[in-house]
């Protein structure tokens, strides 16, 4: 009776068994899926052995007696800054300081985004995104790294999809060096960036505004105090989400008086005197599908991720400052190659940063191959206005120019990031004419 | 000897100072918690002659540096109140200048007529009376609102050399001209009422009005005998009897006349700016009294001869030294007159993504003279006519192969503007061609290219320039110029000014080729 009974029950029972399984496996599913967001630099074995490292290293200072010590852990150009400075006009030396590896964890409202929308991201055969602005948070959390371009393009993406905050102020002190002389020529500048998508710290999220008609991703304006031909010139740029369109800029050149519409198509001229091109903001400031991407590998660099700028030391006509603290950091390297044949730049190699998704380093060709410029970015963390969370920024830069010894500085000071409170009115002519005098 | 062994070597020392020192230093001064903010720029401007006639130099000159002058301004802005709500902040410039070149060459001064009137000597070599404030005004911003009280500076059009439809302020081109100096210098202040409102409305429009009570400054004109100004006279019956040539009895009449400040000449303007299928654009309207002046011909002529001509015959029969004097009667007026106009400003994709600006201007009632032939020496009455007129810019940007290794592949800037306009219901005797307006004597219409290349080298220390304008009538400029900026403040300039001109009556500066060279100070 009982046999009979069971045999009867038996298809209901393994009904209910598979139900039981699929409700105690999905979440464990689920949970493994993000468990891969945010990345971590290193695995647990790999942590161990950086931690045995910093037991030798954390603390110390590196000049040109010890930098041969830690030289695999520096892009060669730099250590040879280290180690030969009086290429750089530097009779005294250049010094930093390692730190040990701190992980850095993306704020709660990037990575609710990054699952609420990750599966949501359409891609076109050639990996382009398809519905760009439609979506928060990093696009490839767990990034195809078996096929070497879909895996560097799907970091290009994610490195796209880092909003600085939503709302980010800095004031920007930015001295271009003549080195021979050992003169520089300094700006001052007061900048504010702003998203109008994709945004994951600041409500309203991840859209802006209701209804974004002209498709703008986002706005950035700037305040200029010095050099002095510059001073109170104010200039704003929209960038769109059409990766065809160019971005919109005007300008208010205080020495004409007049707001001036400005092509920003012609991304690859340099900027007043620096080192730097428009692309090079933030080490890539472009539009992705502009280039094509190959991941290379891993590399560990020491990278500048908390930097205290108050700590770095620097007399006037220095190229590059002391005290910077750098830390052991598994990168990701990409090569970035221009689609443009005729494009300034044969190539680019970023050094990113797995875990915020910002480029470290990057190593710059000419068109004929040869090694022209490194950029070093230095990173922190501050409080967002919006959630009290720690997120990372830049706060300064180092740009060299290895042809012909000249380079440039960028020291960023926090003035606020996860704003809530920036006026969209900065990105508008009648803010340049309101204050042009 | 010793003069110039000293200003030698303050220019040297100078040199060496911005070239290798002074390495930190700041670009403006900020005072009482960044309420008081100052910046300015000192300026010593140079032009060495490299082209004069033999007689002229003979007579009038020791040396061939006939310009040689200090200026400085400084700007200075008040924050009065600053808060997110609201702004009232006051802003000021102030000027001062001091030409050299007569005070070193005796013989551009001494005499009984010497290069440089003594009439107006002192009026242009230094900054005089309200000269020195070149704006002060309160500026209030609240919302969508910017309200500005005072004497202003108002720029409203978008090329940069011929003022189109620029027109509010009048000019100073006594010791500079528009291109070559900043417009603080080179534009008068007037005092007036200025408003600006952002709308919500599509195109995201902008109005702005302004209102002048009165405040009527006339347009300066270079003296003779100066770098910019008439050649002096080199042989004339007249002379060596009279004080100073045609030119300046006429000019100095003109200023004479003017009206000054009264609130029947009052002028206004409107200004709306939008945006229009990827457009920037502004229609204006603008009323007010003519900068220049009109003649009253049969006063003129009657005054001139009774108080010029008559004395200067006089002066050659009994060979005796004259002293001149102006009339008392009005010979010359500045009428009202009105224009509407507009600028549009876009890049174009489609063309190597270069910008391109527009702006155009229909002037209707703007007074002119007649004269026998259009000669300015035969006029017999006055008109009004109306005159329309463009400029078109194209601005872009290339990258030139070779300047990998000396410009780290900066771009060359490359700006080119055609210019256009016509009188309407032309009359063959209206006087234009002394007008600086680039006509042909006689002919309705003119036009002019004017371009400018520019390329920086090193990481911007040194930028070469090429700028340069044509008019098909044979009127040509054309300057080289050559700038090294060392470090924050010191910018050194050196240029090669050179000037053509194939009609007699539109000769401007044709005989004034120089070498240029110019040293600021920025801070």
């Amino acid at each position: 009776m009982s046999l009979r009974r069971f045999q009867k029950n038996l298809p209901m029972l393994c009904l209910t068994l598979t139900v039981l399984a699929v409700l105690i496996a999905a979440p464990v599913a689920v949970c493994a899926q993000q468990l891969n967001f945010p990345l971590a630099a290193y695995s647990d074995a790999e942590l161990a052995k950086v931690r045995d490292w910093e037991k030798t290293w954390a603390g110390k200072k590196i000049d040109q007696s010890n930098v041969d010590q830690i030289k695999e852990y520096l892009p060669e150009s730099y250590a040879g800054v280290y180690k030969k400075p009086e290429v750089w006009n530097e009779p005294k030396g250049f010094w930093f300081t390692i730190v040990p590896y701190k992980r850095y964890i993306e704020t709660k409202g990037m990575i609710e985004a990054t699952n609420k929308y990750y599966t949501q991201v359409k891609v076109d055969a050639s990996n382009i995104i398809q519905n760009y602005g439609e979506t928060a948070g990093m696009p490839f959390p767990n990034p195809d790294l078996s096929d070497p371009m879909k895996g560097g393009q799907q970091l290009a993406w994610n490195y796209d999809h880092n909003t600085h905050g939503d709302a980010y102020h800095w004031y920007r002190i930015g001295p271009a060096l003549e080195v021979k002389q050992r003169t520089e020529r300094v700006s001052d500048t007061d900048m504010y960036e702003l998203y109008y998508v994709s945004r994951v710290d600041v409500d309203p999220k991840p859209n802006l505004m209701a209804s974004n008609p002209k498709g703008i991703r986002r706005g950035y304006f700037l305040h200029m105090y010095k050099p002095p031909e510059f001073i109170n010139t104010r200039m704003f740029n929209l960038r769109y989400l059409d990766y065809n369109k160019s971005d919109d800029g005007y300008m208010w050149y205080s020495q004409f008086r007049r707001i001036r519409r400005v092509s920003t198509a012609q991304r690859t001229d340099s900027i007043d005197g620096s080192d730097l091109i428009y692309d090079d903001e933030y080490l890539w400031d472009g539009a992705i599908p502009r280039n094509t991407y190959k991941y290379i590998g891993t590399k560990d660099l020491l990278c500048s991720r908390q930097q205290d700028i108050k700590k770095l030391e620097r007399v006037p006509g220095q190229g590059m400052p002391n005290g910077i603290a750098r830390e052991r950091l598994n990168t990701m390297v990409v090569e970035v190659v221009s689609k443009d044949p005729n494009y300034i730049y044969g190539k680019r190699v970023w050094y990113l940063d797995p875990e915020s998704y910002y480029i470290q380093w990057t190593e710059i060709y000419d068109q004929q191959g040869r090694f022209w410029k490194c950029f070093e970015n230095w990173t922190n963390q501050f409080p967002l206005e919006s959630t009290g969370e720690m997120k990372k920024v830049i706060v300064g830069t180092e740009f060299m120019d290895f042809q012909r010894i000249h380079c440039g500085i960028s020291i960023q000071e926090c003035k606020g990031v996860g704003l809530k409170n920036v006026d969209q009115n900065n990105f508008t002519i009648n803010n340049l004419q309101k204050g042009g005098y | 000897m010793k003069r110039k062994i000293l200003f030698l070597t303050a220019i040297i020392l100078a040199f060496i100072v911005s070239a290798a020192g002074l390495r930190q230093a700041f670009a403006e001064v900020r005072l009482a918690n960044d309420k008081i903010i100052l910046n300015g720029t000192i300026k010593q401007t140079m032009y060495y002659r490299t082209q004069m006639n033999s007689a002229e130099y003979e007579r009038y000159h020791k040396t061939r540096m006939d310009y040689n002058r200090f200026s400085a301004l400084l700007k200075a802005q008040f924050k009065i109140k600053d808060c997110q709500e609201e702004s009232i902040n006051f802003i000021t410039a102030l000027k001062y200048w001091y030409e050299l070149a007569p005070v070193y060459d005796p013989k551009m001064r001494n005499g009984f007529s010497p290069a440089v009137p003594s009439i107006d000597r002192n009026w242009y070599t230094r900054t005089q009376d309200r000269d020195y404030v070149s704006e002060a005004y309160i500026d209030y911003i609240r919302g969508p609102w910017n309200i500005r009280l005072g004497q202003q500076i108002v720029v409203w059009g978008e090329t940069d050399i011929k003022r189109t439809v620029d027109i509010i302020n009048p000019i100073d081109v006594r010791l500079g001209s528009p291109g070559v100096d900043a417009w603080e210098e080179i534009k008068i202040g007037l005092f007036m009422l200025r408003g600006t409102y952002q709308t919500q409305l599509p195109g995201n429009l902008l109005f702005e009005a302004l209102y002048i009570p009165g405040d009527f400054r006339p347009a300066r004109l270079p003296v003779e005998g100066t770098h910019y100004g008439p050649n002096p006279i080199v042989s004339n019956t007249f002379y060596p009897y009279m004080p100073y040539g045609v030119t300046t009895w006429l000019f100095d009449q003109a200023r004479k006349d003017a009206p000054g400040w009264e609130l029947k000449n009052y002028e206004y303007g409107l200004r709306v700016r939008g945006f229009t299928y990827n457009i920037d654009w502004t229609l204006l309207y603008y009323n007010g009294l003519y900068d220049a002046p009109t003649a009253i011909a049969d006063t003129l002529n009657d005054e001139f001869f009774s108080n010029y001509i008559s004395k200067g015959i006089i002066s050659s029969i009994t060979k005796k030294q004259q002293k001149l004097s102006f009339s008392d009667k009005k010979c010359y007026k500045y009428p009202r007159y009105s224009m509407i106009g507009g600028t549009a400003q876009t890049v174009i994709p489609a063309l190597h993504d270069s910008v391109w600006r527009l702006e155009w201007f229909y002037n209707h009632n703007e007074p002119y003279n007649r004269g026998t032939n259009a000669d300015s020496s035969a006029v017999y009455d006055d008109v009004k006519r109306d005159c329309f007129g463009f400029g078109l810019n194209w601005g872009d940007k290339f990258n030139m192969p070779w300047t990998h290794r000396f410009a780290q592949d900066k771009m060359m800037d490359v700006s080119l503007t055609f210019f256009y306009e016509r009188v309407l219901n032309w009359d063959d005797d209206i006087i234009i061609a002394e007008t600086g307006r680039g006509h042909r004597r006689g002919a309705a219409h003119s036009s002019e290219i004017a371009w400018s290349v520019q390329q920086f080298l090193f990481n911007q220390q040194f930028m070469i320039m090429f700028l340069g304008s044509y008019n098909p009538i044979g009127k040509y400029f054309i300057c080289p110029l050559l700038s090294y900026v060392p470090g924050n403040h010191w910018r050194w300039e050196l240029g090669f000014p050179t000037y053509g001109s194939r009609t007699p009556s539109n000769k401007g500066l044709h005989d004034k080729d120089s070498v240029l060279f110019r040293v600021r100070y920025e801070f």
